[in-house]
């Protein structure tokens, strides 16, 4: 997960170990729901590509 | 949506995977899993992926230097302290329990930063087949009989009510659905659209079940001549049963 930025990382970390929505993500870290989204998306996107590389 | 263009099915099974994909589009997704074996594929895929984030943290060994300047420390420390030994029961525990609490404390913030080191693959595994966060009701008639099942996600505004026994309907009546709270007045949750078993209708309530029913351990069900308003007092309840949390 190191290669993640913060809020990316953030975001990953606690929808998968915590179970939270994207929504409750947003709340949780006092970020707008848009952004949110688009971390997990970017983060799952870097963590496929940096799994196939390795 | 066009399931047949991977990058789509990529995306859905990550969000899947990781527990962001919910409600409608969660269940339209499921169902997809049962008839796309791609789709099968690429949930795979992603399990395998975030898996690796839940692998425990690798061990690093300290460098030599750390153990001789521990040594260091804790002889000189140790033959200093023997002389003050036997002055008093307090200065012979209060290093062990300040090394207890420092150690703790590390623990818990370790854990805290790196919850990956308390996720076993097992537990992970149980996650996945493990039913979605739900209140359940199970409403038996005046025989006991249970007749309908009442179901919602716990974040969801949909109620789906499960006919098991055939729920005769009086002419020109409603089939209301109360949820009757640990203290206060019962209040109405939705109308039950009349199904034959075992058939299942839908309502949509005004909030989440988590709002409406976490302090609820009953529901019921009456007969009302139309729906139930706000603060209105239900008729003679023709079903009743239990409401609990499935988590």
């Amino acid at each position: 997960m190191d290669v993640l930025d913060a809020s990316h990382r953030q975001c990953l970390a606690l929808a998968y170990y915590h179970g939270m929505s994207h929504s409750e993500v947003a709340e949780h870290i006092s970020a707008p729901l848009g952004s949110v989204k688009a971390w997990v998306r970017r983060g799952l996107e870097r963590l496929k590509k940096c799994l196939a590389e390795t | 949506m066009n399931y047949s263009r991977p990058e789509f099915l990529d995306r859905l099974a990550s969000e899947y995977v990781l527990g962001t994909l919910r409600g409608r589009a969660r269940r339209r997704f499921e169902q997809l899993l049962l008839s796309l074996p791609a789709a099968r594929g690429a949930v795979g895929e992603w399990e395998h992926r975030l898996a690796r984030l839940a692998e425990p943290v690798p061990a690093i060994t300290p460098p030599d230097r750390v153990w001789r300047a521990i040594d260091a420390r804790t002889a000189t420390k140790t033959s200093s302290a023997r002389a003050e030994q036997k002055t008093s029961w307090w200065s012979t525990l209060w290093k062990p329990a300040l090394g207890f609490a420092f150690g703790a404390a590390l623990t818990v913030g370790v854990v805290q930063m790196n919850p990956a080191v308390l996720v076993s693959l097992d537990s992970l595994a149980q996650r996945e087949q493990a039913l979605p966060q739900s209140y359940v009701g199970l409403l038996t008639d005046t025989d006991n009989q249970p007749t309908l099942l009442v179901s919602s996600t716990r974040h969801g505004t949909r109620v789906t009510v499960k006919f098991l026994r055939p729920v005769a309907v009086p002419a020109g009546k409603v089939i209301q659905v109360w949820a009757l709270p640990k203290d206060g007045a019962p209040f109405a949750l939705g109308v039950a659209a009349p199904a034959a078993p075992p058939k299942s209708t839908t309502f949509e309530t005004s909030a989440s079940s988590e709002k409406l029913l976490s302090a609820v351990p009953r529901l019921a069900v009456s007969f009302e001549d139309k729906p139930a308003q706000a603060g209105a007092t239900p008729n003679e309840f023709v079903l009743s049963g239990f409401c609990v949390k499935l988590w």
